[in-house]
């Protein structure tokens, strides 16, 4: 599949309208974290986009940077694609399929010691 | 006697007992208005919204619905209005030496007008293309997601406000149930950079019966205010200096430009227009994001004020109409006579920062602005100049002119020709002392009978003082008597550089000391 074809494909998830979260305000946190050179550079490398809700009583600033970091340092996670939003609460990051799938990668995120509290609910997968 | 009265008032008593519930079916049963806002008459059937992976090409918006300028075109007839509205990300020149990074409904801001009636079908498409390569544009944002929100439609903002990726279209139907004048806006977080970065308009709603008066003019103003700072890599465009929006600005609802639709002294430049004794039609909407307008038209009364756009809710003999963020009001008035009819937010404010206007109904309007006293905004550069002019508007402007004649004391052009620094150091120091000894304040006194006062100032003060009047000897032209004048605009800065612009809580602006 072409570049194009791959941000075309990407783009048509993100239009469907089967929402993984609760489907309130679901394009929004999309749309706070989106950034289309991460969506237009994942498609290229055949890679996928996560974009998870971010939950819990903490201060929403270090969550947001606790997940931020988590997700960083995790393997198959593409460097520099990490993004988090404080309002909505929001992550999203460039994942190589190969490596993990999204929920397995929420997952490990939400174990790291320093995100200990925070809920990570996946809302869409850009693939 | 007092029998026949019992028996009268029982009979009274009743003829009104046995009325009441005639009364009361007569009440129902008479030919009462149809209430127009009855939910039985709405259409609360718009559908369901469409997201696809395919884009708009070719002009940014379309619509026999539409207009782009201030000219509201009239009513379209057809009862079905495909709009389409596309969003860019483009360089916009919001003031005379000032680029702005815009993002835009419709390629422009404010975006289009649109125009339809109660009970009209809104067809609407809207391709972001925030992402498509526009003149100049390399310098803008980074392609991001948008929506659009319709303040006249009563539909699901979850399924119609959604927010599309660049290269979606989103597309629904819906039907306005009242009439007025609405916002429209994109409601992608964070809302308040989308409004403020340029992403509104305005939506006109006609009652079904139409408006109930006949205006020879129609014009659409959409007062917003812009945040903006240099651009901090000091990028230029055509030779111009970008600015970016200012995001601590934005939050601390400290704005350095407020004007009427999208540039500042907008209609100034290229005043509206009417003739006497025309009725003219202002639809006026505040799309803020944050700030509040006292909407006013100098030498006139608003005939009617019609507020948020519905002729239900009406007001007469207005000065001026207050709106809120995101309220509209249409506003009617006659124009009495010739002349230039400046428009203002008399939170006046706002009006040095760019929200004037002019209504040209002929004559003698071309003093227009300076006509009604609002300060120019030519202001110098050096900021020793800038400090000494906000000094002399604020302490000075009483008494003196700077090139506009003799008030109660001299008109002080030229006065850094006619006298050296030291002079006026030690005038402004101590008059008192000056009014003694020397024999030029002792004239001074001689012709305008009123002693100069002493105005406390510091060494600093009146170094900025004697600095603003050499610039002003240096740069100002004479022309009439408008009061202040003006420079050119090569020497002038933008409002946002000056002191005059409002400035951030802790932190003073364009540079003051």
């Amino acid at each position: 599949m072409s570049a194009r074809g791959g941000i075309a494909a990407a783009l048509a998830a993100l239009a469907s309208s089967g929402a993984l979260a609760c489907g309130v305000c679901v394009e929004d946190k999309i749309a706070a974290t989106y950034d289309h050179a991460v969506v237009t550079e994942a498609a290229a490398r055949r890679h996928v986009v996560v974009f998870a809700a971010v939950e819990g009583s903490g201060v929403p600033a270090e969550a947001s940077r606790a997940v931020k970091e988590a997700a960083a340092k995790l393997k198959g996670v593409d460097r520099g694609t990490v993004r988090a939003a404080d309002s909505p609460r929001a992550l999203s990051f460039a994942l190589d399929p190969r490596s993990a799938t999204p929920e397995a990668a929420l997952a490990a995120i939400q174990r790291a010691p320093r995100a200990a509290g925070v809920r990570l609910t996946l809302i869409r997968v850009l693939r | 006697m007092r029998k026949t009265l019992t028996r009268f008032a029982k009979v009274l008593l009743l003829a009104a007992i046995a009325a009441l519930p005639a009364c009361h079916q007569g009440g129902e049963g008479a030919a009462q208005p149809k209430d127009p806002y009855d939910p039985a008459r709405m259409d609360f059937s718009p559908s369901a919204a469409v997201v696809k992976s395919e884009r708009h090409s070719g002009s940014f918006s379309k619509g026999d619905a539409i207009s782009l300028g201030p000219d509201v075109k009239p009513l379209a007839p057809e009862a079905v209005k495909e709009i389409q509205i596309d969003v860019t990300h483009k360089v916009i020149d919001l003031a005379p030496g000032v680029k702005f990074t815009a993002w835009t409904f419709g390629d422009q801001v404010p975006g289009p007008i649109v125009r339809a009636r109660v009970g009209d079908r809104i067809r609407f498409s809207m391709t972001n293309r925030s992402d498509e390569r526009m003149p100049a544009a390399s310098f803008a944002t980074a392609p991001m997601m948008h929506s659009m929100d319709f303040h006249a439609a009563m539909v699901s903002p979850t399924d119609k406000y959604r927010s599309i990726a660049p290269g979606q279209t989103i597309s629904y139907e819906f039907t306005p149930n009242y009439p007025g004048v609405f916002m429209y806006h994109c409601g992608t977080p964070m809302v308040l950079e989308h409004i403020a970065s340029g992403m509104y308009g305005m939506f006109i709603v006609e009652p079904r019966e139409g408006y109930p008066t006949k205006a020879a003019r129609e014009y659409a103003i959409v007062q917003s205010e812009f945040y903006t700072k240099p651009d901090p890599q000091g990028r230029k465009v055509d030779g111009v200096p970008l600015y970016t929006l200012d995001t601590e600005r934005v939050r601390a609802k400290a704005p350095t430009y407020t004007v009427f639709n999208g540039q500042y002294n907008r209609f100034v430049d290229k005043p509206l227009l009417a003739k006497p004794g025309e009725r003219v039609r202002l639809f006026v909407i505040n799309v803020g994001p944050s700030n509040t307008s006292s909407f006013h038209v100098v030498g006139t009364i608003f005939d009617r004020v019609w507020m948020d756009g519905n002729p239900d809710n009406q007001m007469r003999g207005m000065q001026t109409v207050l709106l809120g963020s995101s309220s509209a009001a249409i506003v009617e008035f006659v124009v009495p006579e010739a002349g230039g009819y400046v428009f203002v937010d008399h939170h006046f404010a706002n009006a040095s920062q760019g929200a004037v206007g002019i209504i040209d109904a002929g004559g003698k309007g071309e003093e227009g602005a300076e006509h009604h006293n609002i300060p120019a905004t030519s202001t110098p550069t050096d900021p020793a100049a800038v400090q000494g002019k906000l000094n002399f508007e604020s302490k000075c402007l009483a008494c003196h002119s700077i090139g506009g004649g003799d008030k109660l004391g001299p008109d002080l052009y030229g006065v850094t020709k006619r006298r050296d620094a030291g002079w006026i150091a030690r005038w402004l120091h101590d008059p008192e002392a000056m009014l003694k000894s020397d024999a030029d304040a002792k004239k001074l006194l001689e012709k305008y009978r009123i002693p100069m006062p002493n105005q406390s100032m510091t060494d600093e003060g009146v170094k900025d003082m004697i600095a603003y009047f050499k610039w002003a000897d240096e740069n100002i032209h004479v022309h009439g008597t408008q009061q202040p004048q003006t420079a050119p605009p090569a020497v002038s800065k933008p409002p946002s550089q000056t002191l005059s612009a409002t400035p951030m809580p802790g932190r003073a602006a364009g540079g003051a000391k």
